[in-house]
Parts: C-alpha cells; structure tokens; sequence
C-alpha cells in the first residue's frame, strides 16, 4: 500500500526482517514475508531496496548510494528514475517511510 | 490392515460406504468416503480397484468426503447429489448418474484447499527413477492426456491435478488417483492404454464428457517414494500448431508457478523457501503442440535433455 502523500524530506527504508532477496541466474527475486508475495525485481529496483535496507534515505541521499551500488555515474541514469523506482517499491510495500516520518 | 477395494464384498462395501467408513489411503493421502449412490459404488469397484481400502476407521484421515443429495427432498424427488468436503462450496447439485464427477470434484477441493502439509500446484507429475516431470497447464492443456501418454512411456503416475511439494526439500509426492480425461482425449488416450483401463464415459457432464484412466497397481504400490523434479513444462494445446518449445529462466519459471498454486500464499516463506529449490533443480520449458505425438516426441527429448 503507497505511503500517500510524502516529500523530498520524507526518509524511506526497506525492513530486511520482512523480505526475502534471492538471485535467480541474473535476476533478483523478492518475497515480502508479510504479504506473502512474490517480486522479480530489475536491477535498479533491487539496489534500491538493498540500499535502502541499511537505513532510512531521502531521495536525494539515497540516489549517490543506489548510483554506487550499480556503478553508474548520476548522467548514466535518466531523471527521476530513482524516484519513480522508491514510489513504486513503496506501492508493493517493499519499502516504507520511516517510523520517524510519522 | 488395508487390502485392495475390489476384495470386498459388494455387500459390505455399500454397508461401508453409507455408514462412511471407507478409507482409502493413496500415496501421501488417506480419504473417508461416505455415499448413498449405487452409481458411486460401481464407479469405486472400476477406478479404485487396487487402491489399499479398509472398511474400519482406524485414524483421522486427511480428507473426509460425503457425496449426498442436497436436501432431503432431493434424496427422493428428482434426485440430487453434492460433494460435501466438510465446508461449504458452491457446487452445483448433479444427477445422481453423475455421482463420479461429484466424488472426483470434492476430492480434488479437499486436496486443493484443506491439506496444507504440501504446497499444492495445479498440475500433474510424473516420475522415472532419475526424477520427475511437473506439467502446469489450465484446464484444456492437455495435462493430463501428456500425463497418460508418459505413463505409457514408462513414467509412473503421482497426479494429473496435483503437485505435492515437501517446502523443506522441494521433493514432489504421490496422489495417484484415476486420470480424469475430457472430450476428444478419451479417445486419444483410450487408443494407446487399451480401453479397458477407461471407465464409463460420463456424458452430458458440466464439462462435457468426461471419463477417467484407472491408476496401475505400480502407480499406487510406489506412491510413497518421492521424486524431485527434473523437467517443468507449461503446455499450451493449439489445434494444428507445430510443436515448439521455449527454455524458462529459473525466475520466469518460478512466477509462473506461484498462480497456479491454491496455498502458497498461505504457506508463505516456506513455501517461497521449498519453491525457489524446485526451480533451481529443474529446467523449464513453455511448450506448444497441435497433436499428442507432436507433444510426446517433443517431451521425449526435453526430458532427455534434463536427465531424465
């Protein structure tokens, strides 16, 4: 279920506690312990939640990291795809804001 | 003590059946069957002929299966019977002539949504020594003509309904019950079995005619050995169509597993644990046929491939 509104300050974190990274040949699959259901997860999307697993990120301090753990440089990557990638993991609840956005 | 349904007497079968004390216990299941239909006991005598029976309740069984009319007006005018699995479904009452099909139906309920020992796939398995073949396909698929013809290839029968799944090994187990076979493929497989191991054709069924491929004595005496999986196969049946086959990623394969099971997400982490190891330990394929020789040629060499 999305967070709702949120904004630039809004910290997001993934709860390795409640999910399940497997890589299947060169694919990375996610199960969400709690819903019972099961992601394939592209590279980007994985990064994130491997990422965000260490700790709570804004979009901004998040994206440095997640361009570092697949080696790309920021002009690699297309203009709010990382973005777009956190609001869509929040939809499957493979990610979350925070407990100290609330 | 368990001895074959056939060696009992008419007599004390009907006396078992009516006060519900048949049990039957068939590879990783045992099922109490209770009945008032005549037509049911002929159909227990054909399909389930070899399999272990006791007419003394002697433990909790997994499945516990009436077939009865829905009302009591319906035991008597106009007649009626359901399958009745021990919660409430929304099966449409049939003609007592078609009593089979309600057994078979509840049967298969009972396995899909109350035994939870498993993780349940909707598809049949097979098994040689070397390990198994789990065929996933809709209704239509051919599942369960593909499953009868690897029988008459030497494969033993663990289900045409059912993938049985231990989450802690992935070992895939035996429910060897009778073939359920419709339309066009009772002749197809009547053809290459011989067609005294059919029963009475059911006609005018829900799904059309249907007729059921008695299981083999080895089927049932071998149902307590597992297999692992070698080969998964999703087949798509196109009247015509030139057979072709395309190789699954582990990933591709896997999601494409997780619908056609009744409880994985009931099961959850386990199952996701017991599923990830079936996919790892078997190829997969998406195949497309036109005829059941095209498709048996195809599997052969799959299955070949596989190791099998």
């Amino acid at each position: 279920m999305p967070a709702g509104p949120y904004s630039d300050d809004t910290q997001w974190c993934a709860d390795p506690d409640k999910i399940i990274l497997e890589t299947l040949e060169d694919v990375t699959v996610a199960f969400h312990k709690v819903s019972g259901d099961t992601h394939i997860l592209n590279f980007m999307s994985a990064a994130v939640v491997a990422v965000l697993s260490e700790g709570p990120e804004t979009f901004a301090s998040a994206t440095p990291k997640i361009l570092n753990y697949i080696q790309l440089d920021e002009a690699d990557c297309p203009d709010g795809i990382i973005k777009e990638t956190i609001l869509q993991l929040d939809e499957v609840d493979l990610i979350a804001p925070s407990r100290g956005n609330q | 003590m368990l001895t074959k349904l056939s060696t009992y007497h008419h007599t004390e079968l009907s006396e078992a059946l009516l006060k519900g004390t048949v049990e039957m216990t068939l590879g990783c299941f045992s099922m109490r069957i209770k009945a008032t239909d005549p037509t049911l006991l002929d159909f227990l005598y054909d399909a389930y002929r070899d399999v272990p029976t006791n007419l003394e309740l002697s433990d909790v069984t997994d499945i516990s299966l009436k077939v009865h009319a829905p009302n009591i007006l319906r035991r008597y005018i106009r007649r009626q019977v359901i399958a009745d699995p021990g919660f409430i479904v929304p099966a449409a009452p049939l003609p007592p002539r078609l009593s089979p099909l309600a057994l078979e139906m509840g049967l298969n309920l009972s396995v899909a949504l109350k035994c939870c020992r498993f993780t349940t796939f909707h598809s049949a398995v097979v098994a040689k020594e070397k390990g198994a073949i789990l065929i996933s396909a809709h209704s239509g698929g051919g599942k369960s003509t593909l499953a009868s013809a690897l029988m008459n290839d030497g494969y033993r029968l663990f289900s045409d309904e059912f993938g049985l799944m231990d989450m802690s090994d992935a070992s895939l187990w035996a429910h060897p019950r009778p073939v359920s076979l419709k339309g066009q493929s009772i002749d197809i497989v009547k053809e290459f079995t011989g067609a005294e191991w059919i029963t009475k054709t059911l006609t005018g069924t829900p799904k059309g005619d249907i007729a059921y491929r008695r299981v083999r004595p080895s089927d049932i005496e071998e149902s307590s050995t597992p297999a692992f999986a070698k080969l998964i196969l999703f087949p798509t049946f196109i009247e015509g169509a030139s057979p072709h086959a395309r190789e699954l990623a582990k990933a591709e394969s896997l999601m494409k597993l997780i619908p056609s099971s009744t409880n994985y997400h009931l099961l959850g982490e386990a199952a996701f644990k017991g599923l990830l190891k079936l996919v790892k330990g078997a190829r997969a394929y998406e195949i497309v046929y036109g005829s059941t020789e095209d498709s048996m040629q195809m599997v052969r060499d799959l299955a070949s491939g596989a190791g099998l």
